[in-house]
């Protein structure tokens, strides 16, 4: 994976990621990351977390991403996985 | 999908993640080695890895158009204004809204090999420059960057 960082999640609770990636969606005006947590580096399948990113004081923290957008980010995020895997 | 607290939660094979890693760092690496033109553009938040989604968005954006996919991996193509389909329909639509003949509007800018930057607005596929509309062989230097 790209990046370890430690950021901190809605409860305030500090947690530690893998980053494989983020994008942006500027008709949102919000920023994603793409992520793993807790990943054994063995098994074939990857859960693979999406999440809205927010600075917050200089701290990057993770926020709900509403219903109403999750089809928007799953779009947006099935084209940039493509599109960097060189599959579109 | 996994809806769990408004985190999405997509299950990947390993192996296209890790390839997908890869090419992303590639990506990254590139867009360190052209700074001072990220700089302008903004490419690169503080994690330095917003180069994916502008890749994307300009993917989506042209996905129609032939001409341009040869460029989109080139790292140092950008858009000055909404890039995605969405961001296309949205503009015909408020064309449609205004009584005018529809049609597909885009702003963008290109980075040229020397930093300086070119605009150009695509209207219904044509390039148009600020000054005149360019011809077929314009259109092929224009965007050989």
């Amino acid at each position: 994976m790209i990046n370890s960082i430690e950021i901190i999640n809605e409860e305030g609770q500090k947690v530690n990621i893998n980053i494989i990636m983020q994008f942006r969606i500027e008709e949102l005006n919000k920023q994603y990351i793409v992520y793993t947590i807790n990943d054994d580096g063995i098994s074939e399948k990857i859960p693979v977390l999406i999440a809205e990113t927010d600075d917050e004081n200089g701290k990057y923290a993770l926020k709900k991403i509403p219903e109403n957008e999750v089809k928007t980010v799953l779009m947006f995020y099935d084209n940039v996985r493509d599109t960097i895997s060189g599959k579109r | 999908m996994i809806m769990n607290t408004g985190i999405i939660a997509v299950e990947e094979e390993r192996d296209k993640i890790n390839e997908m890693s890869k090419k992303y760092i590639e990506l990254y690496k590139k867009s360190l080695e052209r700074d001072d033109k990220i700089d302008k553009i903004s490419l690169i938040s503080r994690w330095g890895i917003k180069i994916g989604a502008f890749v994307g968005h300009i993917k989506v954006a042209f996905s129609n158009k032939n001409w341009l996919r040869k460029n989109i991996d080139h790292g140092l193509i950008t858009l000055s204004s909404k890039l995605s389909q969405w961001g296309i329909k949205r503009i015909a639509n408020k064309q449609k809204e205004n009584n005018q003949k529809e049609r597909e509007e885009i702003q963008a800018s290109f980075i040229n090999d020397d930093g300086s930057i070119k605009e150009f607005l695509l209207i219904d596929d044509n390039l148009v420059t600020n000054q005149e509309i360019t011809n077929q062989e314009d259109k092929t230097v224009a965007l050989s960057i």
